[in-house]
């Protein structure tokens, strides 16, 4: 069964995105990128400090893949909006996940200042993925700034906790026609193919494959998650009920 | 002469230029972003733009980051 992945008009080979962070070296989380399939990648953006040096990140992520900065750091539209433009700049393209964080022990984005700064981006041209707090208004307010799909979080970023945002993700996806795709907090392959299971067109995932003993493994087992969650969401799941129902006949045999 | 650099005082040769500056940072200019008071400076800027006494210089780069 064909089932097309598209964001912006282009289509997208892997419904599961991954992070570039925390992986114990670049050889790594090359190996992860490779084995998870995922087509759209995420970077930051950073101050080289004098004399530390740098080497070159993007050298290091595989050929074919979308570069998608992100705009880690920015506290606010004006600094989201900065962010991103450098990044174009610098080559990296039209694509951008838009985070305005202020609060540093919560991580949790600022849906005003990531509502601003869509809308400044999208008229410039960027296809903009605004990782935000799933509020259905500010989902909308977010598709009619130019948003290319929308990213609610599942849990506070690098939490592993799952997708503890569940009925408001679930709303997202019913009443939204954009791609939700659901990002931070999913920890485990279970938790990615739970927010597929509730209809989200995609996840991604950083810290849970990165900080595994074995990142291009867990890589795979999400990338195996986010394909069965898919089916699954297709296919369509029974609804749950309160009582038992027999899967067997329950007459004709002794009775 | 006296810059900002990434926000912070730096003292640097007279005449110095933004590739000069790079160099002496040890960053790999493939990965380099630069704002030369706030605004990008594209690569192709970089050897012929000589800096100023008081210009205010951002050097970034991609990093890791999901």
């Amino acid at each position: 069964m064909e089932d097309i992945f598209k964001i912006a008009g282009k289509k997208i080979r892997s419904r599961f995105m991954l992070g570039t962070g925390k992986f114990p070296s670049d050889e790594s989380m090359t190996e992860a990128i490779k084995a998870s399939g995922a087509h759209v990648v995420t970077v930051a953006l950073r101050r080289v400090d004098a004399g530390a040096g740098s080497g070159n990140i993007l050298s290091h992520i595989p050929p074919g893949r979308i570069v998608m900065p992100n705009t880690s750091g920015a506290r606010n539209a004006a600094e989201a909006v900065r962010i991103a433009r450098l990044a174009r700049e610098a080559g990296a393209g039209d694509w951008i996940k838009i985070e305005a964080i202020p609060d540093n022990r919560h991580l949790l984005p600022d849906n005003l200042e990531t509502i601003k700064a869509t809308g400044v981006l999208a008229r410039e041209g960027f296809i903009v993925m605004p990782y935000f707090n799933p509020d259905l208004a500010d989902a909308r307010r977010l598709r009619d700034a130019g948003a290319a799909s929308v990213m609610p979080l599942g849990a506070p970023i690098g939490t592993n906790k799952g997708v503890t945002t569940r009925e408001l993700i679930k709303i997202l996806v019913s009443e939204l026609d954009l791609p939700v795709v659901v990002d931070a907090g999913l920890g485990r392959p279970s938790h990615a193919a739970e927010a597929m299971e509730l209809g989200a067109a995609a996840v991604l995932v950083n810290t849970a494959v990165a900080v595994s003993g074995d990142p291009a493994g867990m890589a795979e087992a999400f990338a195996l998650a986010v394909k069965a969650g898919r089916r699954a969401w297709l296919a369509g799941a029974g609804a749950a009920r309160e009582l038992a129902e027999a899967s067997s006949p329950l007459t004709g045999f002794l009775r | 002469m006296r810059i900002k650099l990434n926000g912070r005082d730096a003292e640097i040769k007279d005449g110095s230029t933004v590739a000069a500056l790079l160099r002496g940072m040890k960053t790999d200019p493939k990965s380099s972003l630069v704002e030369l008071n706030m605004k990008v400076l594209r690569p192709a800027g970089w050897k012929e733009t000589a800096l100023q006494d008081g210009d205010a210089v951002e050097v970034f780069s991609f990093v890791t980051g999901g």
